[in-house]
């Protein structure tokens, strides 16, 4: 279902100071799970502890903030992303519960797909109340996802919403940038290739190098997200056919990637 | 008919009276102990008092009745001849306003001449003289001026203005417009016109008292028992200060006088002159003195010189005289008159000391002999106190009554005896706004001391002041005006003692005259009066008299702005007009601001590092948002500290110049510069364990070694503002657990909560 406000506020506007406090709490806690978890050496390896804590507190102080400012289209945004974090968690803790005790009965997919579908939820609120920004874009994109990682062999239909979302999806341009670079980004574009325009800026951008910054860079870097998004859609699109094709005994081993 | 005295007496009722009036004088200085000066009359006063001889008079001038419009058109002909009667009847009421308003003492008015009665017809004589008396005024292609009337309809017009005089002695002297061309041959038309002018008042004053006596018996009837008898008011007793009806009759022999006066003759010159309270008033025949062509000023020069001469005679040592007439003997330019410029070059005249080439704009056109006759032999002398004219018709106010300042040094008597009145009539003037003319008459007095006059040091003074002719009413200022004025002030605001005052300071004068005295004296006695009354002497009384209907007011006002303050505030006006203030001045919030110093609100609370850590939060809240590639809200965020020490340092190397300092100068700019601008304040305080917020434990003193107490409290504020509107405002509090970690939440809460109002 989608929700549409009653005026068409700027999609990244707060209703008040609190609602952008408990945001960037929920913020921080977010990347500090992130950052926890991100940890690869053997010496400091990440903690368990803090990272439950970590995206607990990133879930509460989101929550909150949804159900106290609803119209706040970011919380509920990353609120969605949260929760798609706790449901890979409890896949991760189902499956190491698995692997433990591997005759006792799985329990933890129920749990990870009601996460899911809460996202799924979250993510269909912000885009349905998001406009034509990249928001909306980013938000279909996750909503396919988190309908696309649902477990329950009865929830197939969510694999065939995800797939008619993903169509629905129209690959964007600029839309990130600010309006005068966005207007100076298409300009550029209309007298060069794509193609040539994203490969002489391969490497630099990420890589923070010398003429990294001007406009040609901004609208390099532009249509590299999109097309990154493409990508990710299309992969998706697949991921998405493939387990159809598994759960329908279709797949063949000589057909999988 | 009744007939008024003449103000000329004959020299031997002037020793009678003079004989009784002594006697008077001696016997009420007898009785009244000296306290006043008795009025003097006919140059009858005492030695001992200051103001023994005053006389005050009113001259008009110009009146130009009937040869108006001279140089205008259609219907501006009319208008300029309505415009001038309208003058007239002003100059008339105002003099009459003057008397019963202003109770001032007018002695006489004299008019000194310009009736225009050169525009006027002479009448068929039955003895029909040989002279040619036609005057064409109006010139070849010209509209103007109005047609001409008789002169016996002009001296009846006049009758009828001067009969509203309560002023009862006119002087008359002719102008250059009452005679044709100014030809000193045309002076039968003023004399018949002075002829005509008296016997049209004595017989309006006739018809009016065979009116008064024929309604009077009918009343009678009625109320028997009262007599309603009543004498009709007297008209102007109109004497011709030139007497030219009688010089043409016995001495010129006039043939139209002659005929004209055959059955009437006129009386001959008085030996002595009209004499008004001890000053002599003498007249100058100068109409024709001024339009004097080479064989014109031959054919006038001898009658010029008699004049003078006839002058020169009347004037006696020890006594005082004015003069009256027409043309003025200043120079035209000094005035700035254009119009009436004499276009003759190098005509010896009167009016400066200056060469004759340098005289060729005077009123009088003379030979150097008369000029000296006039300059050394009548106008220097110590006996003629003013002179007094009329003619011209500048508009420059500044030039009445006696502005000669363009005069050359060394013009003497001619610029200190002098006086010029203004015209009544428009002439010139006609185009000029009324603001801007300068029309109307002057107000004379002179005063003296001593009856006799011994030397120059006994002069008198001569105060003059014209009273400009205006649709507005206007008042003269006289000596003593501006006392009694401020009295008539205090007065109205019931402040009895400074109207006491001032009319005390009015009676001390010697120079006010004695209406003035008069009204003084009464004001004085009935302030006195009020303030012998028992509300002024009692303190609560009199301030309550003073200031009670003003405290009323006050009162009745504070306590309306009060009502109109709470009604204000019930209906929220106030945060209405600050949110319409704030919406119109202070700029949107962006996320930039200026954290100013945290306050210390408790002892040893570490409010130094707690501003720190704010800031530090909001460049933590900055640096997430990057990560999450929000940069639209990272890019613009910024909290900023305040001006650091560099800048004071700056300001304060920034030297004086001159005795001005730069220094504190910039400071304040750089102040009004902050003020300004979106900036944080912020105050901390710590709390010890089981204390409430803004007390502290008796038994448990702050620590001063940095830790911050376990199980104490920290509380928190910050304000966001713009100038004086406060955005927003936040206080938390947190409970302190974990020492440092507690202090860095507090601030990053409220770096959230103010970075958080640029994207509400």
């Amino acid at each position: 279902m989608v929700h549409m406000t009653v005026f068409n506020r700027s999609v990244r506007r707060f209703t008040t100071a609190e609602s952008f406090r408990l945001f960037m709490e929920g913020l921080r806690a977010f990347q500090i799970h992130e950052a926890e978890g991100s940890k690869h050496s053997e010496g400091d390896p990440p903690n368990r502890a803090a990272m439950v804590a970590s995206i607990d507190r990133a879930s509460g102080c989101l929550s909150e903030c949804v159900g106290e400012y609803p119209n706040d289209l970011l919380p509920r945004y990353y609120f969605g992303i949260v929760l798609g974090l706790q449901a890979q968690t409890e896949q991760s803790l189902a499956l190491e519960s698995q692997l433990d005790q591997p005759n006792s009965p799985q329990t933890g997919n129920s749990a990870a797909d009601k996460f899911f579908l809460e996202a799924a939820t979250q993510f269909e609120d912000t885009a349905g109340r998001a406009g034509r920004g990249d928001l909306r874009v980013y938000a279909l994109y996750n909503q396919a996802q988190v309908l696309a990682k649902l477990n329950d062999v009865g929830n197939q239909h969510y694999w065939d919403q995800a797939l008619q979302i993903l169509n629905r999806i129209k690959p964007f341009r600029f839309t990130g940038l600010p309006l005068s670079k966005r207007i100076l980004a298409r300009t550029y574009a209309f007298f060069r290739s794509e193609e040539q325009l994203v490969a002489e800026f391969a490497g630099k951008i990420a890589d923070g190098s010398e003429g990294a910054t001007g406009i040609a860079a901004s609208a390099a870097s532009a249509l590299a997200d999109s097309k990154a998004l493409e990508l990710q859609i299309e992969m998706l699109d697949g991921f998405i056919k493939l387990r159809n094709a598994a759960r329908n005994k279709d797949l063949r081993l000589g057909e999988l990637p | 008919m009744r007939k008024r005295k003449r103000g000329c007496l004959s020299s031997t009722r002037h020793n009678t009276l003079l004989k009784v009036a002594t006697l008077q004088v001696v016997i009420l200085l007898g009785l009244s102990g000296c306290t006043g000066a008795p009025r003097s009359t006919n140059g009858l006063a005492s030695t001992t008092g200051p103001d023994t001889r005053r006389v005050t008079f009113v001259q008009w001038s110009n009146p130009h009745l009937f040869d108006a419009g001279s140089d205008r058109h259609a219907e501006g002909i009319i208008e300029e001849a309505l415009d001038n009667q309208s003058a007239l009847n002003w100059a008339v009421l105002e003099t009459n306003r003057l008397v019963t308003a202003e109770h001032r003492a007018i002695d006489f008015v004299v008019i000194t001449g310009d009736f225009g009665l050169a525009n006027t017809k002479l009448s068929t004589l039955a003895d029909p003289p040989s002279k040619n008396c036609d005057c064409p005024k109006r010139k070849p292609g010209h509209e103007g001026p109005i047609d001409p009337m008789s002169v016996e309809q002009a001296a009846a017009q006049v009758a009828e203005e001067l009969r509203g005089l309560v002023v009862k002695r006119v002087f008359l002297v002719p102008g250059d417009d009452d005679l044709c061309h100014g030809d000193k041959n045309d002076m039968h038309r003023w004399a018949e016109f002075v002829y005509f002018l008296k016997k049209e008042i004595a017989d309006q004053n006739a018809i009016r008292e065979a009116s008064l006596k024929q309604s009077a018996p009918q009343k009678a009837n009625q109320k028997a028992q009262i007599s309603l008898q009543v004498d009709a008011p007297a008209g102007p007793d109109v004497v011709d200060l030139t007497y030219s009806a009688s010089s043409l009759y016995y001495d010129l022999k006039d043939s139209r006088i002659l005929s004209l006066l055959k059955d009437h003759p006129p009386e001959a010159r008085p030996n002595e002159p009209p004499t008004i309270n001890g000053i002599r008033i003498l007249g100058l025949n100068s109409a024709y003195f001024g339009h004097a062509n080479d064989h014109q000023k031959q054919a006038t020069a001898p009658a010029i010189a008699a004049e003078f001469e006839s002058l020169k005679n009347q004037i006696k040592p020890g006594f005082s005289y004015l003069i009256f007439t027409h043309i003025p003997g200043v120079n035209a330019t000094v005035i700035g008159n254009k119009s009436k410029l004499r276009q003759i070059a190098g005509q010896p005249t009167v009016g400066s000391s200056e060469p004759e080439e340098d005289n060729q704009n005077s009123g009088w056109v003379l030979d150097s002999n008369l000029k000296k006759t006039w300059q050394s032999e009548i106008l220097a002398k110590t006996e003629v106190v003013g002179v007094f004219g009329g003619h011209f018709q500048t508009a420059k106010r500044e030039s009445y009554p006696q502005n000669f300042e363009t005069s050359k040094p060394g013009a003497g008597p001619t610029a200190t005896k002098q006086w010029v009145s203004p015209p009544l009539a428009v002439e010139d003037q006609w185009s000029l706004p009324p603001e801007k003319t300068a029309r109307g008459f002057l107000l004379v007095t002179v005063t003296g001391n001593g009856v006799v006059r011994v030397s120059p040091q006994d002069g008198e003074n001569v105060a003059s002041s014209p009273i400009w002719f205006s649709a507005s009413d206007q008042k003269a200022v006289m000596t003593g005006d501006d006392k009694l004025a401020e009295a008539r002030a205090s007065e109205l605001d019931g402040k009895w003692s400074d109207a006491a005052k001032s009319y005390k300071d009015a009676l001390d004068s010697n120079a006010i005259d004695s209406r003035t005295r008069e009204s003084a004296l009464v004001g004085y006695v009935h302030a006195r009066n009020e303030m012998r009354s028992w509300w002024w002497n009692s303190t609560l009384a009199n301030w309550l008299y003073m200031h009670g209907v003003p405290a009323l007011v006050t009162s009745a006002l504070v306590f309306g702005l009060l009502l109109l303050y709470g009604f204000l505030r019930w209906v929220r006006a106030f945060g209405f007009a600050t949110k319409i203030i704030q919406i119109l001045v202070v700029p949107r919030f962006r996320g930039r601001a200026v954290i100013a110093k945290t306050a210390q609100m408790t002892p040893n609370a570490p409010s130094d590092e707690f501003g720190a850590q704010i800031l530090a939060a909001g460049e933590e809240i900055r640096t997430r948002l990057l990560q999450e590639q929000e940069s639209w809200a990272a890019r613009h965020i910024t909290l900023l500290a305040p001006a650091s020490s560099s800048f004071n340092s700056l300001v304060n190397s920034i030297p004086k110049v001159g005795n001005t300092d730069v220094s504190s100068w910039a400071k304040f700019v750089a102040a009004l510069f902050q003020t300004f601008q979106w900036s944080v304040d912020s105050g901390l305080a710590v709390f010890q364990p089981n204390s409430c917020v803004g007390t502290t434990s008796p038994t448990a003193p702050p620590p001063n070694n940095g830790t911050l107490p376990q199980g104490g409290e920290l509380s928190a504020y910050a304000v966001l503002q713009w100038g004086w509107f406060v955005k927003n405002s936040w206080r938390r509090s947190t409970g302190i657990v974990s020492d440092r970690a507690d202090l860095r939440d507090l601030a990053r809460t409220l770096a959230e909560l103010i970075l958080g109002e640029a994207f509400v």
